[in-house]
């Protein structure tokens, strides 16, 4: 690839797969099922990624808000669909499964063991094959993801899908129709607002609402709902932003830990503040 | 391969601290790459702002006039994807703010290029870029190849690379772009400030900030009083804001406040998130209070401690009664 040899990314394309039929606003929302690193780890044998016994994995804090912003909408509006999709190994479903108790309508994963590295580029590919059989309304994603805080992934899908989008996006405001009221959230708190058309891709802040816990109940209901799976083989050599060489824990100067009982740190802490401020 | 295109950051008008930091970062890669160093600049009077970025080290600013100040993540990949296709740059680099954030990766998607985010180092393995970035909560790093492009897109993190000192000897020329196709797809409305607030973050010399690991909101009303006692600043990390436990004048960081005049930072349960030490990295004496020995906050912090930050306050309590 060089500037005479363009070549954009493109959405996955998922042939098997049929959408059912809209019948009303279609909202997708994609969920992340992030890792958390302990506090022992080791890497992998290959030197590219944490092995996997050392990590534990939820729905991610800004997929959480994503969902959020999507029920409240289709409750707004009095009715629509909301569709959870993430790429991710079978474990994963737990996350999509906990979106689907909180009220998502159903859920698509797409997989192949060989997406373990996936970058942005890749996973917005994956999920630019389902949106483009979806025809969503509107698609949210997070602005970010715990684990690895790329800020990417929803503005690569609204470029594949040829779609307007925002980042960072703190307030939505739609009526279902063509225009849509956003506000998104700058450097230093400040808020920006301005309005744009729908269908577009919004990545979505946390601290946008409260998100709502699954009660025992709809733990239970969405045990029912439907969560398709969709190979991801189509996605191997279609493509990426980058590879990873290698994965490592940085030398770097550490602060010098205080030892010793909570009392005796406290002493230390209180004449550290002392000897700096004189109280 | 050769050639750097830096694009500028300005909000309404104004230009933002990460666009000569992004110069920076450019010039510490420009003799490996080769060929020229040059920034792009988009807004209603771009010429006003291209003296403050002709810095050492940029040999071209390009001035694109737009509408209006106000942001719009389609025209600024409209405007990177012509200024690249005539300067032909092998590198392009963004800040990973909220505005870069929203182009950036739009801008790779268009081209197929290399793609990187939140990347503080920058350096060649040969004739290969080598992009260096945090991974897993900050606890970790990655670098990143890119073989097979011949163009490779990255977003910065802000407040890491050094801007040049001196000016520089910059061509500056003009460009159209047509932006008239976008019309329409943006419309800005307006910026909304926090109200104002009796706690100024950004003039406290000394702050006791409190995260996540405090739990629950119940327990905020001992924090706040420790930190009264102690004669601080009342500080927090987002998610204390987010959950609506305290008022957003409070929160500290890139979406909040830079601790700016601070000189002792304590921090007791917070894990130390890219954009929380955007806010205090560089405060001169921080103490941490966290009881997982690889938060990322030990790495700035001067001393820190791994005893239960309930403990910890217990005791301090009694040492400040
Ligand atoms: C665009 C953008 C802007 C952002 N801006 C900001 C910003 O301005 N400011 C900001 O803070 N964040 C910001 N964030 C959020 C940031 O990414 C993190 O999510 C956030 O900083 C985490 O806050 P925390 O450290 O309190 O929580 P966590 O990361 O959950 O950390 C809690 C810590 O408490 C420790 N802990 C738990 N219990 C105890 C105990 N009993 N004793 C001692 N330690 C304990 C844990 O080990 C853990 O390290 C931003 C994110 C984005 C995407
Ligand atoms: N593996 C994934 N599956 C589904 N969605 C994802 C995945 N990775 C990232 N995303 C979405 O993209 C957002 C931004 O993630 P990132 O670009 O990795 O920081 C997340 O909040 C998710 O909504």
């Amino acid at each position: 690839m060089d500037w005479d040899n363009i070549a954009p990314f493109e959405a996955a394309s998922f042939d098997d797969y049929t959408a059912p039929d809209k019948t009303g606003l279609r909202i997708l929302v994609t969920i992340k099922h992030a890792a958390q690193l302990g506090d022992e780890y080791e890497f992998t044998a290959d030197g590219l990624d944490i092995a996997g016994e050392y990590l534990e994995h939820d729905l991610n804090e800004w997929d959480d808000a994503a969902l959020e912003q999507a029920l409240l909408l289709v409750e707004a509006l009095g009715g629509g669909e909301v569709v959870a999709v993430s790429v991710g190994p079978e474990e994963a479903d737990k996350s999509l499964r906990k979106a689907l108790a909180k009220g998502a309508d159903r859920a698509i994963r797409i997989w192949d063991e060989r997406l373990r590295l996936a970058d942005p580029v890749t996973i917005a590919r994956a999920v630019a094959g389902v949106a483009a059989k979806e025809q969503p309304d509107l698609v949210l994603t997070g602005t970010q993801s715990s684990d690895h805080a790329h800020g990417s992934t929803g503005t690569a899908l609204a470029r594949i899908l040829g779609l307007p989008h925002g980042a960072v996006i703190a307030a939505v405001e739609w009526d279902g129709k063509a225009a849509m009221k956003i506000t998104r959230e700058l450097e230093g708190g400040t808020r920006h607002v301005f309005e744009m058309p729908a269908p577009a891709v919004l990545a979505i802040q946390t601290g946008t609402n409260v998100p709502r816990y699954a009660t025992m109940r709809m733990i239970k209901q969405a045990k029912k709902k439907p969560l398709e799976v969709l190979d991801g083989a189509v996605l191997i050599d279609g493509g990426a932003g980058y590879k990873v060489r290698r994965m490592y824990t940085p030398v770097q100067e550490k602060a010098e830990m205080l030892e010793g009982s909570a009392d005796e740190v406290a002493a230390r802490i209180a004449d550290l503040i002392r000897d700096r401020k004189g109280n | 391969m050769a050639g750097i295109l830096v694009v500028a950051e300005q909000v309404d008008g104004v230009l933002r601290d990460i666009s000569a930091e992004l110069i920076g970062a450019a010039n510490t890669i420009k003799q490996d790459i080769g060929g020229p160093l040059e920034v792009v600049v988009v807004g209603s009077s771009p010429q006003d702002l291209a003296g403050s970025l002709n810095l050492e080290g940029v040999d071209r600013i390009y001035c694109v006039s737009a509408a209006g100040d106000h942001f719009d993540p389609l025209a600024y990949e409209q405007v990177v994807f012509e200024i690249g296709t005539r300067a032909k740059p092998s590198l392009i680099l963004v800040g990973h703010t909220s505005s870069g954030m929203a182009y950036g990766a739009a801008v790779a998607a268009r081209l197929g290029s290399g793609f990187a985010s939140d990347v503080f180092k920058l350096s060649m393995d040969g004739e290969e870029f080598v992009a260096t970035r945090s991974a897993y909560g900050n606890k970790v790093e990655m670098e990143l190849g890119f073989s097979g492009k011949g163009v490779v897109v990255l977003t910065l993190r802000g407040a890491t690379f050094v801007p040049p000192e001196n000016p520089g000897n910059a061509e500056i020329e003009t460009v159209e772009v047509d932006l008239s196709a976008l019309e329409g797809m943006s419309t800005h409305v307006e910026y909304q400030e926090a109200p104002p607030s009796d706690i100024d973050i950004t003039k406290a010399d000394f702050i006791l900030s409190v995260g996540r690991g405090i739990q629950d909101k119940d327990n905020l009303p001992r924090f706040s009083d420790l930190a009264d006692r102690l004669g601080a600043t009342f500080g927090c990390s987002r998610p204390i804001v987010d959950a609506g436990w305290l008022p957003k004048p409070h929160q500290v960081g890139q979406s909040g406040k830079v601790a700016s005049n601070c000189n002792l930072y304590l921090a007791l349960g917070i894990s130390g998130a890219v954009q929380h030490l955007f806010g205090m990295k560089h405060v001169d004496t921080i103490i941490a209070v966290n009881t997982d020995p690889d938060a990322p906050i030990f790495n700035v912090a001067t001393y820190g401690t791994t005893v239960d930050l309930f403990e910890l306050t217990d005791a301090l309590e009694r040492h400040f009664n």
